[in-house]
Parts: C-alpha cells; structure tokens; sequence
C-alpha cells in the first residue's frame, strides 16, 4: 500500500505528518514501513528520524554524449529536440545537459550512432535505519533544475527493493507543479496537509484539484488547527473531500519540531490526531 | 532597475508575509511580482484587483489520431515518461505525464501523433491595495513548465520597469531550489533569504545559499520566529556571520503574522510596535543595498 503526503502551500506539516504517521503505522500494526522522501530539492525528513545513515548512492540520469568522428551533420538531433538542447556549427555539436530532458529522440533517430546516451550524476540517494520504519531520501545536486528524473529513479528503487511487502509513505515536494505530480503517481491515497490560513486554503484548494485529475482518493489534515478550520472545511465540502484529522497548535510544538524528534513521543495531543488519521485510512483504503 | 528576490528553501517560513510587508512600506516606489506560479500568494495579501490576463503557451502535448493509428505500439515503447498507455484497445497519451518531446511524433508510421501548443497556464498584472503593480502568474493544473511561467512573469516585469522607469521589483520566490527557483533568480540582483530557527530551514537556507553562489547573486538573511528556540537563531547568526551574509531582521513569533493573514492584510498594517520597528529597519537595508 501506498500513501502520498502532499500540500499546496510549502511548510503546513507534511514533514511532521509523514514521519510521524510512519512510526505510528509500523506499531500499530506491527509491520515494517518504508518513508520515502520525495521532497529531493529540499529533504527534511532525516531531521526527524530517529536512525542513522546507512547507506549513500549516487544517481545519474541519461543525457548524450556526442561522437564526433561518427557524425555526418545530417541536423537531425538538432531538428527533433524541442528543448533546445542540441546546438549545431558547422563542424560540431554541442550538447546542454541542463536543457535535456533524457526523451532520447536525438540519439535513437541519429542515422550514424553519434549520439550515445551516457550518464550523468544528478544527485544521491541515502536511506536510514534498519528495522520497522525505514528512510531513503533523494538530495538533487545544487544547480540540477529538474528534480523529476531523481524522484522518479528514487521511487523506482525503492518499490523495486521493497515490492508489496511493506507499507509506503511518501513526502513529496510542495506545490502543485511537476515534482507533485510525479511524487503522486501512482499511490493509493493522497493526504494533504492543510493550514488555516487564506494561503494555506487558497494552495490546498490548487492541490484537491491536482490530485482530482487523477483517480485518486484523497483526504485532508488539518494542521495548526484553530477558529479558521470551518473554511476548510467548507472548501473541502465542495469538493467532497473528507477531513481525516485535525493536528493541534501550540508554540511548544513549533519550539520541539524546530530541533527535530519524533514529536508523538512528546505530545500525546499529536499521537491522538495522528492516530485517527490511521484509522481513517484504513477504513478508506479498505473500501477502495 | 534593481530586483530583490524573497527565497527560504524551506516551504512556509514567511516568505509572502515579508515580501507583502516590504509591499505595504514601499507602497508606489515598488514593482511586484510573484514567482510561486503554481501556489502564488501575494495577490491576496496584496488585494490585487483590475487584473489583465494573458494565455501562456509553452511547448506541446502530443495527442493521437485513433483514426489514423493502427496500435503498433512503437510509440509507448519509447515514451521514456510513461505517459502512453494502452487502454480498450487503443493507445492513449496521459496529457498529464508527457513531456512534450516530440520523440513519438518523430517515430509514429502513420503519422498519427498530432503536437498540440501546450496552454500551461495564464500571465496576469494586476493593480495592488497600495497603488504599485503586481505581475503574477497561475499555471493551469496539472502543467508542465513552471520554470518558463516563471521567466515570462520575470521578462514582463522589466518590460513595465523600463516602461514605468521603475528602480525596484520585489519578487516572492517559491520554495526549493529546481527549475522555478533558478529562473527565479536568473538574472536578479540581490536575494534575501527568510528562514526560521530550525533544523530543516537550515539545512535547506545553506542549499539555497550554495545555489546564490553558483549563480554569483549576492544574499541576506531575515530569521521569522527567531524566538522559538534562541539557541537555533544563535547557530544561524554564527552560520551567517562566518560566511559573510548580512542579517537584515529578526522577527518574533508572534500572533499579529497570523492574525494579519487571516485578515488578508500584512504584518506592518496592524502597528505593532516592535514588528513595524524592524520592517522599518529591514527596509532601510533593501534601499541601502539596492538603490
């Protein structure tokens, strides 16, 4: 099973809501969970896990490589990428890493092999721990502009590693836009974290819409929960979105998460929202 | 014409509450624009009204002909984005995973791949509260190319700076530092980083600064809620003083923040004291850097 964590607007709680709800699932049913952290420009995640590094990989992704004693300056490359990644002169070619998008059009429809796809490192892949909740998180390289290739190759991995006989949580990236997207691909249920605020409602409001393109379910969690939270779910009742649990907010909390740790440990306000949510996901993902 | 970039790393450190204060105090003598296209927020905070759309068109969206396609399969086979899928008996392009590479379009026999200009979203400008202009953006739900909406809000805003002979744009960024945030700063003169004591928008501030330096734009640094844990905020005056970055402000975790979003209106419009002392001071550093 498969459960993304995403949000809208950046810094509402998928962080806390993702480790936490990890650790809870993996004890309260007594299996091993998998925490994936898709956030790869920016993770969090290790701050709040409680193992260490065990591993490091690095990650590449194809770019092309180009030969110039097999190239007949036919222009085809040139002609079929539409990223502008390929710029011809009369007596070379010369590749952009940064504008490709590893389509491999320009090396499969070269008629004299001068393109060779080869690999180049765009960041790494860590994970953590090695008992019932595991980590792995992806960091893009500084300067990477397109951290969809690692969040794709991270999810890979792992599923490959792990197949279905764990249950999967994955953070993704803020926002609405394609590392969202790719992160949601393919999972059983969508929770997002929502704040009550106008920005916090507005981007939630992009989000519900994001995940409704596909099929999807989906449900909310409200995060610094206060007298604001009847927006929400107002909104979420047009939507037909149910609200799965509602954290609390107290300035202790931000102090504690501000140095990291698992924060159901320490606030057992936390652990009874969070503890819902799992319920609630249960029944919800049982029914699909 | 000088541009200040908002940036943090980290998602929900405050970014749009100071670039919307910063908005407030420098009223007129301010453009504004807004780089978070696909979770933009400052045309709230700012009242934006009167607001001027133009369609965005980026790139493609393959689309195919079932009338023309005889199932060969050879376009899924080398879609390396997964977006062509074989349905009922029919191969079918998920517009929300294509790329817009154009690869099946090459390769189809039967020429039955169409390539549709991709509309991924819409350019806006926009009249704020405070008598200034706000250029922003939406990306249409589910689109691709964000960091191209972002260049064309950046493009548009010189367009009206020279036009208007405006000497300052505060820009709002987005979190992260992937393609919105390079285009973001492409270019721009000064960035100022908003962070918070914590170990995440830490962690994420030196990623960000590693990213300024890359690019040769010069940075500094406001800590929001510097209060939360004093023994943070001393690690990152520490952090900040070793490499050279100035600090601009602190702010305190304080109830007006939320209040004032709540009520769509910036920090420094609910006069509190202390918090509007360190807007004033925190302006006085952006017109000393640079005007």
């Amino acid at each position: 099973m498969k459960i993304a964590i995403a949000s809208g607007k950046g810094g509402t709680g998928k962080t806390l809501v993702s480790v936490n709800l990890a650790y809870l699932w993996s004890e309260i049913y007594n299996t091993k969970t998998v925490l994936v952290d898709l956030d790869v420009e920016e993770p969090n995640d290790h701050v709040f896990f409680q193992e260490k590094i065990s591993s490091s990989t690095e990650v590449f992704r194809p770019v092309p490589n180009f030969i110039k004693e097999r190239c007949i300056f036919c222009s085809k490359c040139h002609d079929v990428c539409r990223f502008n990644a390929i710029t011809m002169f009369p007596d070379t070619v010369i590749v952009s890493p940064e504008l490709c998008h590893s389509c491999y059009a320009c090396a499969e429809l070269c008629p004299s092999n001068a393109l060779i796809m080869t690999h180049k490192k765009n960041g790494v892949i860590r994970n953590y721990g090695k008992d019932n909740v595991l980590l792995y998180d992806g960091l893009l390289d500084v300067g990477e502009a397109s951290a969809v290739p690692l969040i794709t190759e991270l999810k890979s991995q792992v599923l490959s590693k792990h197949n279905n006989s764990v249950d999967y949580f994955f953070d993704s990236p803020p926002g609405t836009s394609c590392p969202m997207i790719e992160s949601i691909r393919d999972v059983d249920f969508v929770i997002l974290v929502a704040e009550p605020t106008p920005f916090g409602i507005h981007d939630m409001d992009l989000a519900i819409q994001t995940v409704q393109l596909s099929d999807t379910p989906l449900g909310v969690v409200i995060n610094k929960d206060n007298e604001n939270s009847q927006k929400i779910y107002e909104k979420c009742k047009e939507y037909n979105v149910p609200i799965l649990a509602a954290i609390p907010h107290k300035r202790e909390i931000a102090s504690f998460l501000a140095n990291g740790g698992l924060a159901i440990r320490k606030f057992d306000e936390i652990k009874i929202s969070l503890t819902q949510l799992v319920e609630e996901l249960k029944i919800r993902i049982n029914n699909n | 014409m000088k541009e200040l970039v908002v940036l943090s790393g980290k998602g929900g450190t405050g970014k749009t509450s100071v670039s919307g204060a910063l908005a407030y105090l420098l009223g007129k003598n301010a453009l504004l624009g807004d780089c978070d296209v696909d979770a933009s927020n400052l045309h709230l905070v700012t009242g934006a009204k009167n607001t001027i759309s133009e369609d965005f068109f980026s790139g493609c969206i393959a689309e195919i002909n079932n009338l023309k396609c005889t199932n060969c399969g050879r376009c899924a086979n080398i879609c390396r984005f997964n977006a062509i899928e074989y349905i009922n008996n029919t191969y079918v392009i998920n517009p929300m995973h294509c790329e817009g590479c154009g690869y099946c379009y090459e390769i189809c026999p039967k020429e039955a791949i169409i390539l549709n200009p991709g509309h991924t979203g819409y350019l806006k400008v926009s009249e704020t509260r405070f008598g200034s202009t706000l250029v922003h953006a939406s990306l249409n739900i589910g689109a691709e190319n964000s960091g191209k909406l972002v260049s064309r809000v950046r493009e548009k805003l010189n367009q009206i700076a020279d036009d208007s002979n405006a000497n300052l744009i505060i820009t709002d960024g987005s979190p992260g530092i992937g393609c919105p945030v390079i285009a973001t700063i492409t270019g721009a003169s000064h960035i100022l980083i908003v962070t918070e004591p914590g170990m995440s928008a830490l962690h994420d501030m030196e990623r960000l600064i590693k990213l300024a330096q890359a690019f040769k734009i010069s940075v500094s640094c406001i800590i929001n809620k510097y209060d939360i844990e004093n023994d943070l905020t001393k690690n990152i005056e520490e952090y900040l003083k070793q490499n050279n970055i100035p600090l601009w402000g602190k702010l305190p975790y304080n109830d007006v923040f939320r209040i004032a979003v709540s009520d769509l209106k910036t920090a420094p419009e609910l006069n509190h004291e202390l918090i509007n002392k360190e807007f004033k001071k925190i302006v006085e550093f952006v017109k000393n850097t640079l005007l």
